[in-house]
C-alpha cells in the first residue's frame, strides 16, 4: 500500500547508505589503512584530524538531509494546496471562482509558510504542527547560519522524516496511518 | 639516562627534521628580500607536548609563508609540515622509504585475483621533505630549493626580487 509520504523515504535511504559509507571510512581511517586511503585526502592527516574531517562529514550529511526532506515537504504541501483550490465547492458567479483559484495558485509560493502550516490546525495535532515549525527554523539556521543566532534544537534525519511524513500523510488521505507506523516499516 | 619510549623516539626524530627543514629555509631565503623569525609552537603529543617552533617569512611585514609543524604521527608518511601562505596553503610529509601498498582485488568469492604493490605516492625517491599538491594526485616532490620557491610563488604570489 502507498503512502503520500513515501517520497521521503528516498532521502532516508540515501541518508542510511551515506552513513554506511562513512562508517566504512571511519574503519579504514581507524586500521591507518594505506591500502584503502590511497588517493584520498587522508593521507598525511593525524588521526585526530581525519575523525575531525568525519565529524564534520556526518554532521554536514545530517543538515543536507533535514533540508532535503524540508523541501520535499515544502513542495507537496504548496501543490497539495493548489490541487485542492480546484476542488472547492463552486462559488458564484464562476468567473469569481475560477479568478479565485488562479489567485491562490500563482501566491501560494510566496505565502509565509507558517501560514499554510497554520490552516492544518485543528486538524493535525497542534504539537505535530509547533514541530515542523522548528524544524523549518533548524532549516532556515542550516541555510543562512548567522552565527548571533543560536541553533535550534536540533533535529535528526529519522525524526524529521517521521513528523513531516506523519502531517503529509494526514493531510494526503492515508489517516490510519501515523498509529500504524512500525508495523507498516517492518513489513515491507 | 632513561630509555626512550618509541612514541617519545617518533616525536623526538620529528622535532629533529622539523629543525633541518627550517634550516635549509632559512638558508635558501638569505639571498632573497624575506625577513625570516622562529616563533613558539606546541605540538601536543600523548605525554604532553613538545616545543617544534614555527617558521614566518615575511617580506615588508607583510606575510608570505607560514612553517608549522602539524603531527609526528600521520597517515602514510612520518611527519607533517603545513605552510600557510597569503592565497592558500601546501603541505610537507617526511617520508624515510617510498610508501608502497598493497592493491588487492577480489572476485565476488573474495577470493584474490589481482595483487599489485603499488606507490602510495610516486616520486619519493630518498629519506626528506616533500611537497603534496591535490590531495586525488599521488605526486609528491622532493622539498628542495626550486620546490621552495615554487610554493611561495603559489601561496603567496612571491618571487625573490631579481
Amino acid at each position: 500500500m502507498s503512502r503520500p509520504s513515501e517520497g521521503l523515504d528516498t532521502a532516508i535511504e540515501a541518508y542510511r547508505l551515506n552513513q554506511d559509507v562513512l562508517r566504512i571510512a571511519r574503519r579504514v581511517v581507524d586500521a591507518s589503512d594505506e591500502r584503502h586511503l590511497r588517493t584520498t585526502g587522508f593521507l598525511g592527516l593525524a588521526h585526530s584530524e581525519c575523525g575531525a574531517e568525519l565529524e564534520k562529514m556526518q554532521g554536514r550529511l545530517d543538515e543536507i538531509t533535514v533540508m532535503v526532506l524540508w523541501s520535499a515537504f515544502e513542495r507537496w504541501l504548496i501543490d497539495h494546496v493548489t490541487r485542492v483550490s480546484t476542488e472547492l465547492p463552486a462559488v458564484s458567479p464562476e468567473t469569481f471562482a475560477v479568478r479565485l483559484r488562479d489567485k491562490i495558485g500563482a501566491e501560494v509560493e510566496f505565502w509565509r509558510f507558517d501560514s499554510i502550516l497554520d490552516l492544518l490546525k485543528g486538524w493535525i495535532d497542534s504539537d505535530d504542527v509547533g514541530r515542523a515549525k522548528q524544524i523549518k527554523a533548524y532549516r532556515d539556521w542550516i541555510a543562512h547560519r548567522n552565527p548571533l543566532k543560536r541553533a535550534p534544537a536540533i533535529t535528526d534525519p529519522a525524526t524529521v522524516r517521521n513528523v513531516l511524513g506523519g502531517i503529509i500523510d494526514v493531510v494526503g488521505g492515508a489517516t490510519s496511518w501515523t498509529a500504524e507506523e512500525p508495523e507498516e516499516c517492518r513489513s515491507t | 639516562v632513561m630509555p626512550m619510549s618509541d612514541t617519545e623516539q617518533v616525536v623526538e626524530r620529528f622535532v629533529e627534521r622539523t629543525a633541518t627543514l627550517f634550516r635549509e629555509i632559512e638558508e635558501w631565503s638569505l639571498r632573497t628580500d624575506l625577513s625570516v623569525r622562529r616563533h613558539d609552537h606546541h605540538l601536543p603529543v600523548d605525554y604532553g607536548d613538545v616545543e617544534t617552533g614555527a617558521l614566518e617569512l615575511r617580506r615588508q611585514g607583510v606575510l608570505i609563508a607560514d612553517f608549522v609543524p602539524a603531527s609526528a604521527y600521520v597517515i602514510a608518511a612520518q611527519g607533517r609540515v603545513d605552510v600557510r601562505g597569503r592565497l592558500d596553503r601546501a603541505k610537507l610529509l617526511y617520508f624515510e622509504a617510498e610508501p608502497r601498498s598493497e592493491a588487492i582485488v577480489t572476485d565476488q568469492a573474495g577470493k584474490i585475483v589481482m595483487s599489485q604493490s603499488i606507490a602510495v605516492f610516486s616520486g619519493v625517491r630518498e629519506p626528506g621533505w616533500y611537497l603534496i599538491g591535490d590531495s586525488h594526485r599521488r605526486e609528491a616532490r622532493i622539498f628542495d630549493e626550486r620546490a621552495f620557491f615554487d610554493t611561495l610563488a603559489e601561496i603567496s604570489d612571491y618571487e625573490p626580487a631579481q
